[in-house]
C-alpha cells in the first residue's frame, strides 16, 4: 500500500511534470477512464496558474500576443511552480524568468513591463498610512525646516526604466498600439503609490525631484535636500522647487509624517 | 467558537465591496477568503474593516493543506492568526486535503486517501494548527475526482472516524457531496446520514458545471435543483445550521445573490418552523 507522502509525491508529479503513475492508484468507475480523471487535476493546475499570469499581466499579454504569451505561461508553470500559499505571488519571478529566458530575453522591454506590472500589483496592497495634507506647510515655523524629517507612504514604490516599457504599457491600456521598443542611456524613474481614494497610480519624476525624493525616503534632513540639488538648480530657484515638490507630494498622498 | 446560528450569509467578494457599504443588503454574515486579506494594506483591508462593523465574519482559508506531509507552514500560521486577531472571525475554517507537496503549492485542495494513516496524520496536525492559532478549526470537505485503490473506508465513515477520533467540527458543503455523487457513483443521502448535526458548524451551497459524464466544480452558475433538495433533506435531519451560496466566478450583482439566498431561507422557514410545530405538538 502506497503511503500518504507517496501519493502526495505523485500527485504532484502529474500536476507538475506530467507523470501518469497516479493513474495506476485510482479505480475505475463510471463513464470516465483514469487518465481523464487525472487529466482534470492537470489541467485544472494549470488553467489556475495561467489565470493567474492572465489578470496580474494583461498588458504584457497584449504585447506579446497569443502564441508567444502562451508559450511564456507553460515554460513558466513548468521552470517557477508556486512555492508561497498566496497565489498573488506566484508572477513574482516573471520579469527575472523574461530576462533569463529566450526568446523573451532578447527583447529586455518585456521584463520591464511585467516589471512595471509587479510594482503596481505591489502598490495595491501595501501597508496604509494616515497622510498629511498641504495644510502641514503653513503649520512648519520657518526655523524649523533645516532639520525638518519626512515620512514617505509606505505603498510607494519607484521604478527605474530603461526602455519606454511604461509609455508601451500606457498605450496598450489606452487601446492603442504601442510605440516600437526603444533603449535610453538614462532611465525614466517612475513613482507608483496608492492615491488617498485607493486607486493606484503612476507619474514620471523629473531629475531634481528624484534627487530631492531619494534623500527624502533616506529621512535627511531639509538643509542635506537644498545642498544635494545645487548641481542641479540655481540657487535662488531651489527654495521655491522644494516647495514646490512637497507641495505635490502633499497632494499626491505621499508624506505621513514630518518631523524635526 | 460560536455555535450560535448565524442564519444566512454569503462569501464576500471584491465586486461587492461599496454596494455593500452603501445598500447594507439583507445577508445575515459574509465568509472572507482569508488569503486574500493576508495582506498589509489597500483596498480589500480598507473595505473588510468597514465590512465588519455591520455584519459578522467568518473566516475561511485555502492554503493550510492541513493534510500534506510537508511541514507546516509557520509563516502562513502566523499570518492567519494575525488576521484572526484583526478580524475577530465567528470561526475559521479550511479544507481537508492536501495542496502543497514538497514546497510547491498546487493551489488546488487536492483529495486525501481515505485511509487510518491520513486519519492519524489529520488528527495529529489538527491539534497542533489549533494549538498555535488558539482557537478551534473547522474544516470542509472537498470535491474529488478520483478515488484512491488503497482507500480503507468511504469517504463519509473517514469523516465520521475524524470527528470521533480528534473532535473537529466540519463545515459541509453540499454542492461538493452532490458532485462527488456523481464522480464516483454513490448516494449522496448515505453520506448525509452519516453526518452527525452535532459535527457540523457550517454549510456551504455552490453551482457547478455538468459534463455529462462528470461534474466540476465550478462555483460559477447559482446553487442547481439537485443541490437544493439535499440541502432541504439535511436540513430535516440538521436542524438550524448557518448556511451560505459560494460563487466564485461568473458573479452576479449582490441583489441577484440576495434573491438566490432566499430559496435557503425559504427552506430554513420550511423544514424548522415545522421543527418546531412538531417540538410543541
Ligand atoms: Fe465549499
Amino acid at each position: 500500500m502506497p503511503s500518504l507522502k507517496d501519493i502526495q509525491q505523485e500527485f504532484m508529479a502529474l500536476l507538475q511534470e506530467n507523470d501518469r503513475h497516479l493513474e495506476k492508484r485510482i479505480i475505475k468507475q463510471g463513464e470516465l477512464t483514469n487518465e481523464q480523471r487525472a487529466e482534470i487535476y492537470r489541467t485544472g493546475y494549470r488553467i489556475r496558474l495561467r489565470g493567474v499570469i492572465d489578470s496580474d499581466h494583461e498588458m504584457l499579454s497584449l504585447y506579446l500576443g497569443d502564441d508567444l504569451f502562451d508559450q511564456l505561461v507553460e515554460g513558466y508553470i513548468d521552470n517557477a511552480p508556486s512555492e508561497h500559499p498566496s497565489l498573488r505571488f506566484f508572477a513574482e519571478r516573471l520579469p527575472e524568468y523574461l530576462s533569463k529566458t529566450e526568446p523573451f530575453s532578447n527583447h529586455p522591454i518585456l521584463a520591464e513591463i511585467a516589471g512595471f506590472e509587479r510594482r503596481l500589483l505591489h502598490t495595491f496592497d501595501s501597508a496604509d498610512s494616515d497622510t498629511l495634507d498641504q495644510s502641514v506647510l503653513q503649520q512648519i515655523p520657518a526655523d524649523a525646516w533645516p532639520t525638518l524629517h519626512f515620512t514617505m507612504h509606505p505603498s510607494i514604490h519607484f521604478y527605474a526604466a530603461y526602455w519606454n516599457s511604461v509609455e508601451s504599457w500606457q498605450s496598450l491600456k489606452n487601446e492603442t498600439a504601442p510605440p516600437e521598443a526603444s533603449h535610453n542611456e538614462q532611465p525614466t524613474i517612475w513613482a507608483i503609490w496608492r492615491g488617498p481614494k485607493k486607486v493606484t497610480e503612476y507619474k514620471s519624476l523629473q531629475g531634481a525631484e528624484w534627487v530631492a525624493l531619494q534623500l527624502v525616503m533616506q529621512s535627511k534632513p531639509f538643509s542635506e535636500v537644498c545642498e544635494a540639488l545645487q548641481p542641479h538648480l540655481e540657487e535662488e530657484q531651489i527654495a521655491p522647487m522644494l516647495f514646490g515638490y512637497i507641495s505635490d507630494w502633499l497632494n499626491n498622498g505621499w508624506i505621513t509624517s514630518a518631523r524635526g | 467558537m460560536s455555535t450560535d446560528f448565524l442564519g444566512f450569509g454569503l462569501g464576500l467578494r471584491t465586486k461587492h465591496f461599496s454596494t455593500i457599504l452603501s445598500e447594507k443588503p439583507a445577508v445575515d454574515w459574509f465568509e472572507i477568503i482569508s488569503e486574500n486579506y493576508m495582506v498589509d494594506g489597500g483596498k480589500p483591508r480598507y473595505f473588510l474593516d468597514q465590512i465588519r462593523r455591520d455584519y459578522p465574519i467568518v473566516m475561511h482559508g485555502v492554503s493550510m493543506s492541513i493534510g500534506s506531509t510537508d511541514p507546516l507552514n509557520m509563516d502562513y500560521l502566523k499570518g492567519l492568526k494575525k488576521l484572526s486577531e484583526e478580524v475577530q472571525p465567528q470561526w475559521m475554517s479550511d479544507h481537508l486535503c492536501f495542496t502543497t507537496v514538497g514546497g510547491i503549492n498546487s493551489h488546488d485542495l487536492l483529495p486525501l486517501p481515505y485511509t487510518q494513516e491520513t486519519l492519524d496524520h489529520l488528527t495529529q496536525r489538527i491539534h497542533q494548527v489549533q494549538e498555535i492559532l488558539g482557537r478551534e478549526m473547522v474544516f470542509e470537505n472537498v470535491s474529488s475526482y478520483l478515488t484512491y485503490e488503497h482507500d480503507q473506508m468511504q469517504e463519509w465513515e473517514f469523516l465520521a472516524s475524524l470527528a470521533t477520533q480528534c473532535g473537529c467540527k466540519f463545515l459541509l458543503d453540499i454542492n461538493n457531496i452532490y458532485v462527488s455523487s456523481r464522480n464516483h457513483g454513490f448516494d449522496p443521502m448515505d453520506y448525509l446520514h452519516a453526518i452527525k448535526p452535532e459535527w457540523v458548524q457550517q454549510i456551504h451551497l455552490a453551482g457547478h458545471s455538468d459534463m455529462g459524464t462528470h461534474i466540476v466544480d465550478t462555483h460559477d452558475h447559482p446553487v442547481p435543483d439537485p443541490v437544493w433538495a439535499l440541502y432541504e433533506e439535511y436540513a430535516k435531519i440538521s436542524g438550524p445550521k448557518s448556511t451560505m451560496i459560494e460563487r466564485d466566478d461568473n458573479i452576479p450583482s449582490m441583489q441577484e445573490l440576495v434573491e438566490e439566498l432566499q430559496l435557503a431561507r425559504d427552506i430554513g422557514d420550511r423544514v424548522w418552523s415545522q421543527e418546531k410545530r412538531a417540538a410543541h405538538a
